[in-house]
């Protein structure tokens, strides 16, 4: 009899295991990324400084960061330079470019690059660490970071960015404030999920004709999902979670790219969509650049529906008609991107990377997504040029992969 | 004594198990939160404006596979008489118009506030072309106010299928725009009705998970720049010399020569200038001292931002409109904090400097950026809201000309279900 019992207790116990073992991937599995709620790691996907306009207005990023909790918190950050420049640049003195520079044959350095140049994209960061107080709020421009004065912590320092022009983006993780090792965040109210929470606002102005445009994005925000190792190695989703999982497919509502929208007061004016697109994995140790393979499901209207797919490298923006058409204006027409395919104005597009298990750091990705405007249609002030008027917005999401993504950072401390 | 080791062993391990689950659970985002970011059951624009200057783009979609329908409600926030500020004597409207929309598989959908959209054949590339989700009637000249959008079986009762997703573009006439997600209360798929199906329960989490729909945040935060602080971009990139805004000489030169031979006269600089003698360094003037009269403020490219409140409760079937007094604790840079307290009656817009003067104010705090968290007092109801920054450059006259907006969604932080036993009901018409 008690031998039965026995037997009964032990397969209750490991049914019971088992189930919770389950459930408890199931949990891990689930994507929780978010831009509406503090986390332990921040992404910030599309950074742009260009302060002598040579890649279109000038432009420049201001960064907010906070600590959103009521204890002191640490954060090693990464500001990854993906810019382009042309494969024949003086080492000293690097031209910038635009895969849509060179394809629409905008001369140097304006964009494009001489002839028989190619225009390589870079992928290099830089690390520094900061140290945020009590509910510390900290903003800096990217241009010239924030190096000497940076509030409450003299420790903490953060460089600019690495040249001008700059396109690039940045990585937060928050670490023990006392051995810089990553760590769950120590509010209990979010269980831990993280402290970190911040904006970008990418800014344009012109002194000639005294236009501002500005567009702002929440920073993307990896929540904590218990266990961690504190180690360099960040699992984010998968069976041995530290992190919350990334998304299986990233929802994007927008308008059709060249729809000329009519709103109240006569104001018409094109739209065009730029997504900037980065692997939620990185390996920024060894300095490997990520690849991943996307594909999009394009809705308009009609429910009809079209796909098409692409490739990233590192990091990517890319305006929507150029996703499956070269990147010269010239194709754009043709694009399922674009109106003049569609007929509607409005469109969804659901993109599913593709999942690739040889990948070291995973395959999927995270996004925000640019509007940019013809002012010229309404009462802009003269000499203002097409495209000033803009607006950014983070994108939605969808499930999680059973897979995880791996951030690998470099060593913190000296060895 | 060897069956006692073993199932110790899968205690320990089913204990562990256990842990990690519910470590797992509880630190992972709560899948019954408030999102700007997933789809969700009911779907909330609190800023829908269409004032003659600026119009407003709404964006609508059925992420889901089966066809979702949704009853929409514009609610107006203006003003009895627009000319005056809204008060006990001026009440904002709180009208309400509702309206169905019906979306197919994966289908998007548009429409501009002032103009709707009708049921009708449009042409190639025209802004009704498309499967039209119904008859959307424009709002009035005027309109201020929010959209709001429940999904909703054939039968117009509520269902929770977590479909619709949503966002909102702020275009002024110069083409200046303006973005934000919409918010979603995501829907308690197994959770039934009420007795009465059109109320429904804001009460769905992780500790209530018999509840309808996600509770609202107990705590909304955000990050902005200080009131009126100068602008580091446009001072940088722009044209960005001190001058009057507002007042009755607004856009007039305000500096004045802080040091230097001409300490005290008025200079046309902002940084070392020559006017102002050897070493002369030309800064903003005090903001109360002259020239800027009638109320301006002598400032350099002030950066703004502006924010929008909307309580979670709301009786739309009675026209009660709800109010919630809420509290803002601010931060600056240097971990000094301040208060301030408002009250948000049906819908408030305003100004940071509108509902505190001093305390989200540079000249107060002193540093760039702030951090503020809003929360409604014990027992109020809930509120969600968007914030929006305004970046100019430094001509205070022409400012629908020279600045820019940018709208951001606010964060949340716990739920007033849970932290402060606070049900929100959203009670709407009979259909």
């Amino acid at each position: 009899m008690s031998t039965k019992k026995g037997n009964m207790r032990r397969m209750i116990l490991s049914g019971g295991v088992a189930t919770l073992i389950a459930l408890g991937m199931l949990g891990a599995a689930r994507a929780d990324i978010t831009s509406d709620q503090a986390a332990a790691i921040l992404i910030f996907p599309k950074l742009v400084v260009d302060t002598s306009a040579k890649l279109g207005p000038a432009t420049d990023s201001e960064i907010q960061i906070t600590n959103t909790s009521n204890s002191v918190i640490a954060a090693r950050c990464f500001l990854i330079n993906t810019s382009s420049y042309c494969s024949n640049s003086p080492v000293d003195n690097p031209i910038a470019c635009t895969a849509e520079g060179v394809a629409n044959k905008i001369p140097a350095p304006n964009g494009g690059c001489d002839t028989g140049a190619s225009c390589i994209q870079q992928w290099t960061e830089n690390d520094f660490r900061m140290t945020l107080t009590k509910r510390q709020p900290v903003s800096w421009k990217v241009s010239e970071g924030r190096l000497s004065d940076f509030p409450l912590s003299s420790a903490s320092s953060v460089p600019g960015a690495q040249t001008d022009p700059w396109i690039g983006e940045l990585r937060c993780v928050e670490v023990d404030p006392t051995t810089f090792s990553p760590t769950a965040g120590f509010n209990p109210i979010n269980n831990g999920a993280g402290d970190l929470k911040g904006e970008a606002t990418i800014i344009s102005a012109d002194k000639t004709t005294g236009k501002v445009d500005a567009r702002k994005y929440n920073g993307i925000g990896i929540q904590a999902s218990g266990g961690n190792n504190g180690d360099d190695i960040l699992n984010i989703g998968g069976p041995a979670a530290e992190y919350t999982g990334c998304p299986n497919v990233i929802i994007v509502d927008h308008l059709f790219d060249d729809a000329n929208v009519s709103t109240g007061n006569s104001t018409t004016g094109t739209v065009r969509t730029d997504l900037t697109l980065t692997p939620c994995g990185a390996n920024l140790n060894l300095q490997i650049p990520n690849t991943v393979t996307l594909q999009f499901l394009v809705f308009n209207e009609f429910e009809q529906r079209f796909s098409t797919s692409t490739r990233i490298t590192c990091s990517k923006e890319i305006q929507l008609s150029n996703i499956d058409t070269r990147p010269t204006s010239s194709d754009n027409p043709a694009s399922i991107f674009n109106v003049n395919v569609q007929g509607t104005f409005a469109g969804q597009t659901r993109i599913r990377p593709v999942v690739d298990t040889a990948n070291g750091v995973g395959d999927t990705i995270l996004a925000v997504s640019e509007e940019f405007w013809d002012c010229d249609s309404g009462p802009i002030p003269s000499g203002a040029t097409v495209g000033r008027c803009s607006a950014a917005a983070n994108t939605h999401f969808q499930g999680a992969r059973d897979l995880g993504d791996i951030m690998v950072m470099p060593g913190d401390n000296p060895q | 004594m060897r069956m006692t080791k073993r199932n110790r062993g899968l205690w320990v391990l089913g204990t562990t198990a256990i842990g990690v689950c519910a470590l797992a659970s509880a630190a992972s985002a709560n899948p019954t939160d408030a999102t700007t970011e997933q789809g969700g059951s009911i779907v909330i624009l609190p800023k829908v404006i269409w004032d003659g200057t600026r119009d407003t783009i709404i964006q609508i979609a059925n992420i889901g596979n089966p066809v979702a329908q949704a009853r929409c409600f514009y609610i107006d926030g203006g003003a009895l008489n627009p000319d005056l500020p809204p008060g006990p004597t001026n009440p904002r409207l709180w009208n309400e118009t509702d309206f169905n929309v019906f979306l197919t598989k994966q289908q998007p959908t548009q429409w501009v506030a002032s103009k709707g959209r009708r049921v009708e054949v449009d042409s190639f590339k025209s802004a009704g072309y498309g499967l039209d989700p119904g008859l959307i009637p424009p709002v009035r000249k005027g309109f201020m106010g929010e959209l709001k959008c429940v999904q909703v079986d054939d039968s117009e009762a509520p269902v929770r299928s977590n479909q619709l997703k949503g966002e909102a573009t702020l275009r002024r006439s110069d083409g200046d725009v303006s973005k934000y997600n919409a918010i979603a209360l995501r829907g308690n798929p197994g959770a039934g009705n009420n007795d009465n199906p059109n109320q429904l329960n804001l009460d769905w989490t992780q500790n209530n998970p018999g509840g309808q729909y996600s509770a609202c945040p107990d705590t909304l935060i955000f990050d902005h720049v200080a009131y009126d602080a100068p602008d580091l971009v446009v001072g940088q990139l722009g044209t960005c010399s001190p001058s009057c805004f507002g007042g009755t000489n607004d856009g007039t030169a305000c500096a004045v020569c802080a040091s230097g031979a001409n300490q005290g006269k008025t200079c046309t600089a902002d940084t070392s200038a020559t006017d102002c003698g050897a070493a002369g360094l030309c800064t903003a003037e005090d903001p109360k001292n002259t020239p800027c009269t009638g109320g301006g403020k002598c400032l350099e490219c002030p950066v703004t931002t502006n924010l929008t409140l909307v309580p979670c409760s709301e009786d739309i079937e009675n026209q009660l409109p709800s109010s919630s007094t809420v509290s803002f604790t601010i931060w600056d840079e240097f971990e000094r904090r301040f208060s301030a307290s408002t009250t948000v009656n049906c819908w408030l817009s305003a100004d940071l400097n509108q509902i505190h003067p001093n305390a989200f104010s540079f000249s107060t705090l002193g540093t760039f950026s702030a951090h503020t968290r809003i929360t409604p007092n014990p027992g109020a109801p809930g509120v969600l809201g968007v914030a929006e920054e305004t970046r100019r450059d430094n001509s205070g006259t022409a400012e629908a000309k020279l600045s820019a907006t940018a709208a951001f969604n606010l964060d949340g932080e716990g739920n007033r279900y849970d932290g402060s036993g606070v049900t929100d009901t959203m009670i709407l018409p009979l259909p």
